[in-house]
């Protein structure tokens, strides 16, 4: 069970961005997608949030088929973009309910688990402002919100700790764990290896569109004879590999 | 959930519409609608009832004409669907409801306000049909019944398009065909054939459509299978939200518009040419002019339905012809002053060294280069009434022109910088 990517082909209309893509991730599991800019993970998360059609490949989430039911597979995910992206009419709460309802979850039931969330991240006062009124640190704890608060089988996150203090950041990882020891899986995208390689099961290596490697953090240090701690210099020594 | 939310956001569009029409109708609208539609109604009549003009109905050009003009009627009315960026978060995993019920209330609706469009264009051209002794009920009919439901067709094919694998793909070709040729061609068949014809055919086509809504119809089934392709979805809906805020502020300062860019490399040459040797803001105003894709377009527009006009009422009084000529260069200058206030709100402007009286000096500079080359091409357009009247156009323009440069601009762009 879990995510399953098989032999994904695919990217936007008359450019093929990736090539045969497979990994899985196991229920309960962390992984994080890692590469250079313009490695594929932008593009291998959009399709798997089904905003790409494939090429070829196929991709599964608890054996419900991307193409085959859409919206089975969708309303397992709960993802967070990279950007923030709200409606400047609603308000914070009005997002929060709107997808609740979306995802055909009882607000009433569900909105303990909410509060907890606005107050981890401080929000809990600022439940009637509108977008306009947020900073962008802000803007992304709402994502956050919205994201968690859902408890999907499948979180996906897009760089998670982009313009969160460092108060926000430990919260963060401490909610990916949460949603491990749940049993969700959760996919991730981030250039800070030594602090993801904290609490990730598994690093899905992107190179040209093409996975280079999957394995565990310790796995991918000892490949390249660094410690984990120092792992965020697996970007220079692959920069000189390639000449990039 | 889909029915609620599309609703709530007819409902939310349809606020903002009356508050564009608000800002319209207290701005230049009103005296260009007097205007433009004086000027329409008279040269339509001009048309009508003139013995000269007669050879048109009894010409098969014409009926070729009122199916272009019908099947123009045709390109308005798009599939309105509200979409917003934030839907292909918010609504992720949701496509079954968005396929099933946000989207079929959106055809609803669109089709409500193309039959509008529609009635429009058979409207205008009634008079036409009656002076070639066309205007049949039967006529009339199938003519109305065949343009509601191929608007119909079209947005339900509009609506497939929306969805990541559609049930009936249509490539671009075709669908050119489908809102041009194919229309144009039944049209002009309607037009021909009489009346026992007229009856058959109209039953058959019916039939046809009935399947192609029963082929489209998104059932609860089929609903849980179709995903919506929300980038290409969000992208359409903010084209056609583009286009309506086009409209209001070619006529008001629309607050909300939003900014895009067109490299152009074709007017490169020019822009290299006409930026050399020519003061720095000058040079950003015109850049952001030429790439801008709202603006350049808007002041060619103008530029080319005010040369259209003044061309068209040759027999129309003296005062009307001016009017539009004064209006119109009117419109640009006014149009172009965004340009001015969009500049100065950049990071980049505000930390130039450059005096603001520099700046302003720059943009009327820019401004009165493009208020000759339009005021040239009003000028030319008068060249079958003579040179009275080029020249009484010249003189009014300069006057105005002048005007614009010395009053008009400097005031606005005082207001402009304070905004």
């Amino acid at each position: 069970m879990g995510l399953k990517v098989d032999n994904l082909s695919g990217g936007y209309a008359g450019n093929q961005v990736l090539k045969n893509v497979s990994f899985t991730i196991e229920d309960g599991c962390i992984v994080a997608l890692i590469g250079l800019n313009g490695a594929g993970k932008s593009t291998t998360i959009n399709h798997i949030i089904g905003e790409l059609h494939p090429q070829s490949g196929q991709i599964t989430l608890n054996q419900v088929n991307i193409v085959e039911a859409p919206t089975a597979f969708k309303s397992q995910i709960a993802y967070i973009p990279e950007q923030p992206i709200l409606y400047d009419e609603l308000t914070l709460a009005e997002h929060l309910h709107l997808l609740l309802a979306a995802h055909g979850q009882d607000n009433d039931k569900s909105w303990d688990r909410v509060s907890r969330l606005l107050n981890m991240f401080r929000l809990q006062d600022k439940q009637h402002w509108l977008p306009i009124h947020f900073s962008k640190g802000m803007r992304q704890k709402v994502m956050l919100v919205s994201a968690f608060m859902l408890e999907a089988p499948l979180l996906i996150i897009d760089e998670p700790f982009l313009g969160l203090d460092t108060l926000a950041q430990r919260d963060v990882v401490t909610l990916i764990r949460e949603q491990a020891q749940l049993g969700h899986s959760v996919l991730m995208t981030t250039h800070l290896l030594a602090s993801a390689a904290k609490f990730v099961d598994q690093f899905v290596v992107l190179n040209n569109g093409q996975v280079d490697f999957v394995g565990t953090p310790s796995a991918l240090a000892d490949k390249y004879q660094l410690s984990v701690a120092n792992l965020d210099d697996y970007f220079d020594l692959v920069r000189k590999e390639t000449g990039a | 959930m889909g029915k609620q939310l599309y609703y709530q956001r007819f409902r939310q569009a349809q606020k903002t519409t009356i508050k564009y029409l608000r800002l319209l109708f207290n701005d230049h609208f009103v005296i260009f609608l007097l205007i433009a539609f004086g000027a329409g109604v008279l040269g339509y009549r001009e048309v009508i009832q003139r013995a000269n003009y007669q050879f048109l109905w009894h010409s098969d050009w014409t009926r070729l004409l009122i199916a272009v003009l019908l099947c123009f009627g045709l390109q308005f009315g798009q599939l309105i669907t509200y979409f917003k960026p934030a839907d292909r978060l918010y609504l992720l995993g949701n496509d079954h409801m968005v396929s099933r019920d946000y989207l079929q209330q959106a055809v609803t609706v669109s089709f409500a306000f193309a039959i509008l469009w529609q009635l429009v264009a058979i409207s205008f051209i009634l008079p036409i049909l009656f002076k070639m002794q066309l205007l049949t009920t039967v006529k009339l009919a199938s003519l109305s019944l065949f343009l509601f439901s191929y608007k119909y067709s079209l947005l339900l094919l509009a609506r497939e398009k929306l969805l990541m694998k559609p049930r009936l793909f249509i490539n671009g070709f075709v669908q050119g065909l489908l809102r041009t040729i194919v229309p144009i061609v039944i049209i002009w068949l309607i037009l021909v054939i009489g009346d026992g014809g007229l009856i058959i055919f109209s039953l058959v086509w019916v039939i046809c459509v009935v399947m192609l809504a029963m082929f489209l119809h998104v059932n609860d089934k089929q609903s849980q299978q179709l995903a919506i392709d929300w980038l290409t979805s969000i992208a359409q809906a903010q084209v056609h939200e583009r286009r309506i805020l086009h409209f209001y502020a070619t006529f008001a300062d629309v607050p909300t518009q939003t900014y895009q860019v067109k490299r152009r490399k074709y007017l490169d040459y020019f822009l290299n040419r006409l930026t050399k040797r020519r003061d720095m803001m000058y040079s950003l105003y015109l850049l952001r002019l030429a790439r801008g894709t709202e603006l350049l377009s808007l002041i060619l527009r103008l530029t080319i339905v005010g040369g259209l006009l003044i061309a068209a009422l040759s027999t129309a009084p003296k005062w009307v012809i001016l009017s539009i000529a004064g209006l119109m260069l009117y419109l640009v200058a006014f149009q172009l002053l965004p340009l001015f206030r969009e500049t100065e709100q950049k990071k980049w402007t505000q930390i130039m060294p450059i005096a603001i009286q520099s700046r302003q000096r720059a943009f009327r500079q820019l401004n009165r280069h493009l208020m000759i080359m339009v005021g040239g091409v009003f000028v030319l357009s008068a060249i079958s009434q003579g040179w009275l009247m080029m020249s009484y156009i010249l003189g009014v323009l300069v006057i105005i022109g002048v005007a614009l440069d010395r009053i008009y601009l400097p005031k606005q762009l005082k207001m402009k910088r304070k905004l």
